[in-house]
This record gives structure tokens, sequence and C-alpha cells, in this order.
């Protein structure tokens, strides 16, 4: 008996039943701890995602947070804010940034003012936009930043007029400046990068907020300096120290979700610099975005995309197993290392496998010498099985490397070599696609293709044998990647929020998806390899 | 112990791989085979069992213990009960998912 069909069988069997165990184990241990999750033990802790800045007034608190936060980046004015200053308190702090691409107006004048600009000056001071502030009738500062620049006017809708110079602006209003600090925390124009642009679906999302009431729109102001410390957003609580449904919404919508353990990110957090916010709304905030684990992760429920795979892995399982077993009995006269490669295809291909190995031996037979046996079969077939026979060791062969990699480790390679334009070379994900392929071509070579060939070619020489087992695996399997990296690819790297670690579902399911794409794509290669008589497709 | 008992079974692991081999390709097992799988195995689910009685730690390996006898079911079946090629097959295969489920669990606590 040729031993090197089945040894190939059992690291295959062995390293992904070995993984996919891992993975049941690993869910089946986050379970419990799940139930008495974070949420449960904030209620009854202490808040832990709000914290209430306690403050003797805006000077008070300015000053701590000089101390408190000392960056260059986030240096604010010596002075202290106060209702008479704050217009000169907020563009001694601003630095301006030349290349920036918006202009803001906003009223200026008194307290009323203030409640209305402090949402923009938040973004601004982040930013580093330019601030003209309208009062009496006419705009402070310099006009002249107003050339190439797109003009944001912010405010209650009225307070400034259309001026000549503002013809081009564009207004964001509200009827509150409640619901102004909201809009303009999930605006975002992104051709004059204005706005924050915060809304439910970011990828990015390292940022805090900063939270007040209007009416101590004076605090917001003094603790400017965490719109660039903390990349904070300012948002208003009612007067009476409650938070409203809008704010309340929009808190939820910011929940972050963990992957694999709470200690990664994103963490966001209120900053509380009005006293009169009350516990309640404190209370209500920590728990609205409190990290929460990703909705695949626990006894929840699976995500949509987790449950979609995993039925295609449990399909592809019970694929491999009809096909393995149905071989077993009914076909003696197939050889072993073609049952093994159908059995380990069907693996990979859910449904379809099994559909293609049934029609490829569902038809007229004839054995050309004893024991070797032949079926007819049409183009598309052969094409189908010589496709079937390189994609069931080479595509498992790959994901197998790939575990094993993932699960170990490997070295990235970040030396002074790869800083030009091949530093892509030493990342993880290209790293390990290539050692994928080059692994899982060596082995399939030396212990399936050069074995396979030299059973059917006895005539041809050990060399010449050997290079073209060579070629072909390579070819082949080329194929094969090219629909299955693309694939991993955008499922890994793109699609899914965060990278899989290998005791997700979701690894195992991109890698699943990528190799059902990757046969699909070197079916019709394998066609014209079929064509040129390279390949068998009648075995 | 617990390391001990990975290394037997795995031997026994690879042993039972070869001799479900054979018999799916409708061959006889060689006695040499099946022998070292079953004492391998022996061994392995012993040092399980002193490692449970033993050791300090929490986690005992009961589960795996349960896993593998009920394992030993179509186990027993193989080795006593006088049935053709194709049931034996069969049982093989029930055997050889169960047992190698119950190793893979084993793995998970033993690989770092």
């Amino acid at each position: 008996m040729k031993w090197t069909y089945p040894i190939v069988a059992f690291i295959v069997v062995f390293v992904l039943g070995f993984g996919l165990t891992n993975l049941i184990k690993e869910e089946l241990e986050v379970s419990p701890w799940a139930e008495s999750g974070a949420e449960e033990g904030r209620l009854m802790a202490h808040t832990k995602n709000v914290t209430r800045l306690v403050n003797a007034g805006a000077a008070d608190l300015h000053a701590y947070l000089q101390t408190a936060i000392p960056y260059e980046e986030a240096k604010t004015a010596a002075m202290s804010p106060s209702e008479k200053n704050w217009q000169e308190f907020f563009i001694q702090s601003l630095k301006v940034d030349p290349e920036a691409k918006n202009v803001v107006v906003v009223p200026g004048g008194g307290k009323e003012a203030l409640k209305w600009a402090l949402p923009a000056l938040y973004y601004a001071y982040f930013n580093g936009s330019p601030v003209l502030f309208y009062e009496n009738g006419k705009l402070s500062g310099n006009t002249q930043s107003l050339n190439d620049k797109k003009i944001f006017i912010i405010g209650s809708g009225d307070e400034i007029p259309n001026l000549e110079e503002l013809k081009e602006a564009e207004r964001i209003t509200a009827n509150s400046p409640q619901h102004l600090a909201l809009k303009l925390a999930e605006y975002r124009d992104e051709e004059a990068e204005f706005g924050w642009g915060r809304e439910v679906n970011r990828n990015n999302g390292y940022f805090h907020y900063v939270l007040t009431i209007p009416d101590d729109a004076l605090l917001g102001l003094a603790a400017i300096t965490y719109a660039r410390s903390n990349n904070a957003t300012l948002l208003y609580a009612e007067e009476d120290g409650g938070i409203s449904g809008e704010l309340d919404r929009y808190a939820f919508a910011q929940r972050p979700d963990w992957f694999v353990t709470p200690s990664e990110g994103p963490f966001r957090h209120f900053w509380i610099v009005s006293n009169r916010i009350s516990y309640a709304a404190q209370g209500r905030l920590d728990f609205a975005i409190e990290k929460a684990e990703y909705a695949s992760m626990g006894p929840v429920a699976l995500g949509d995309l987790e449950a979609l795979l995993l039925i295609l892995v449990i399909w592809g399982i019970a694929s491999a197993l009809f096909v393995w077993i149905h071989s077993m009995y009914t076909l003696p006269m197939v050889k072993m290392p073609i049952k093994i490669s159908w059995a380990l295809a069907s693996l990979l291909l859910p449904i379809l496998g099994p559909v293609l190995y049934i029609n490829s031996y569902r038809r007229p037979a004839k054995e050309v010498e004893k024991g070797d046996w032949r079926w007819i079969r049409s183009h598309n077939q052969q094409s189908a099985t010589a496709t079937a026979m390189g994609f069931g060791y080479g595509a498992n062969l790959m994901i197998v490397v790939g575990f094993i990699l993932v699960w170990f480790g490997f070295p990235l390679f970040f030396g002074e070599g790869m800083e030009g334009p091949f530093f892509w070379l030493g990342a993880g994900m290209p790293i390990m696609m290539i050692a994928m392929y080059v692994f899982a071509v060596l082995i399939a070579w030396l212990l399936v293709q050069y074995p396979m060939k030299k059973s059917m070619m006895p005539e041809m020489s050990n060399k010449q044998l050997s290079k073209m087992a060579l070629i072909t695996t390579a070819l082949s399997m080329l194929a094969v990647s090219l629909g299955m990296m693309t694939t991993s690819w955008y499922m890994l790297m793109n699609k899914i929020p965060m990278m899989p670690k290998e005791d997700d579902v979701l690894w195992f399911a991109s890698m699943w998806l990528a190799s059902f794409v990757g046969f699909l794509i070197a079916w019709p290669i394998n066609w014209l390899l079929i064509k040129k008589h390279l390949k068998p497709g009648n075995v | 112990m617990e390391i001990t008992a990975t290394i037997l079974l795995f031997i026994g692991v690879i042993f039972g791989f070869m001799a479900f081999t054979h018999l799916s390709m409708n061959m006889k097992v060689p006695k040499m085979t099946w022998m070292i799988h079953l004492i391998m195995v022996i061994l392995g689910v012993v040092a399980l069992i002193i490692y449970a009685l033993a050791t300090e730690n929490v986690e005992k390996h009961y589960n795996i213990l349960v896993i593998f006898a009920i394992a030993l079911i179509p186990g027993l079946l193989i080795l006593f009960g006088k049935r053709g090629t194709g049931t034996k097959k069969a049982l093989a295969m029930v055997y050889g998912l169960i047992g190698l489920f119950g190793f893979f669990w084993l793995l998970t606590y033993v690989l770092p």
C-alpha cells in the first residue's frame, strides 16, 4: 500500500480536526463566563466609562486640566475662560492648521452664543479649522481665511444672516444646542474634512466625549483640551441634568464590542464636566457604552455571517463523510488516493463536492488494465475531477499550514530591506499566504503528485516525473490560490471588522468560503489542462 | 503524566489511523498494528486516570475519560464481535471519530 496519501489525509484530519474541536471548546468556555457579563457587574459596582470632573468653576477646571493633560498639542490658553473672554480664550487656544479645508462661522457674544458655538468649537480646535465669530452684524477675525475653504455656519438657524462673503456656506442648524451637538457628532463632509462623523457604523472606535449642559457651556469650554488629547466630541445633557431620548439613542449606538477579550479596544468614555448632571444620567451613559462581547462569541447569538458560514463548514464535514463512506462501500474499483482526494475536496465543497462525485461515477466505466478503471465523462466533468484531485489535497494543506502558522505564530520581517515599495512582503498576511502556498505545494508535490504520476507513468524517468509533478502541482495550486487568497484577504482584512483568530468560527469559515471560491476559479483553468492532456480527468 | 498520556495516545492514534486505512481498503489489519494501537490506548488511558487521581489541578480530564468510555463501546464490538468487514468498517469509523474527538479535546489543554 502507498502510505503517502493516507499520511496527507491524516495530517489534514488531525490538524483541522484539532482546530475545529478547539473552536467548540473555546465557545463552550466563553459561555458560562459571559452569563455574568460586564453589564451586570457594572450596575452593582461603580461606573468606569464615565468620569465626573468635580470642579469649583471654569477657572478651577481649566487649571486642573492644564496639569492633568500636559501635552503640547492639547495646550490651551493660559488665561481662564469666562463668560466675557470666552472668544479670546478660544482664539488663543486654537492652533490653526494652514492646510485646513474648512472654516467655521459661529455666533459670538454672550453666554447664549457660547451654548450654540461650543460643539463646533470642539471640532475646530481638534481639526485646526479657522473660526470666525458673528457678532453685531459683522464677522470678527480674518476673513481672508474664507478663501479656498468651505465655510460652515453653525448655530440656531437665524442668528447669522446671509452675508455677501458667506454665500457659498453650508449651514448646520438645529432647534436646540443639544440637537446641534448630536448633529455635529454624526455629521461628516469628507471633502471638506468637517464634522466628527461618529455614526453607528465606524471602523475607528477610539474617541471620547465631553458632556455638559448648555447652561454650563463655559465648563465645556474649559475642558476643550479633551478635543485633542482624547478626540472628544462635545455633547449636551438636558438642563435638568437628565439625558434626552436622542442622546440615549446615540450613546447606545456607540457601544463598542470586543472580539476575543474585553481588554482589547475600542474604549469609549464620557468626561462629565457639569456638576448638575444627575447620577442616573451618568449611570445610564456608563451602561450605554459599556463594552459588550461581539455577538458571535457567546451564548447570546451568532452573528449572521457566522451562522451562514458555520452552515458551510458543517455541510462540508457532512459532505466529506458522505463521500468517504459511500466510496468505501460502493466503489472498490476506485483507487485510494482518488477516494481520499474526493473526500477531502468535498470537505471544502459542501454539496457541490458530493454532486460532482456522484456525477463522476454514475457513468459507464471500463477496465483499461487489471484493476485500473476509467470512467467516460464529459469535458466539463473531467475538468471538475481533475480540479478536485489537486484541490482535495492542496487546498486542505493550505488551510493546515495557515492554521499551524496562526496557532504557533510566525516571525515578521521588518528589516531595512522592507522599507521600500515591497514593505508589504514583511507583513503578516502576505507572509502567511506565501508560506501557505509554498509549504502546501512542497507537501502535495512530494507526498501526492509525484507518487501519483509515478504510478500512472512508470516508464518515465524519476527526474522528468519529479519536474512534471512539481510544475502541475504549482500551477494547479496557483489556480486555486487565485480565488482562495483573494477571498481570504477580502474576508479577513476587509469584510470582518477585526481579524479573527484561529479559535474563531470566522477564521475557519473564511477559509472554507475562500477554498470554495478557489475551486470555482481553478475549474475553468483545469478545463484547459484537460484539453492539453496535461491532467487526467477520467480516473 | 498529562504529557505522557498525550504522547501514548498520539502513538495510539497513528496506529489506529493505519488500522482504519487497512480496513477501509478491505484489507486485513496486521496484528502488530492493532495490537500497538490497543496497548498504547490502554496505557494512555491509565496514565490519564493516574493523572486524575494524583493532580491537584482543578481540571482532572474526567470529561475525556467519559468520551473514551463511549468510544470503548464500538471498540469492543470490533474486537470481540464476530461481524463482517462492512459492519466493522462502520464501527471503526464511529469508534475513530469519538476517540479522535476525545484526543483533540485533551490536546486543547496540552498544546501551548
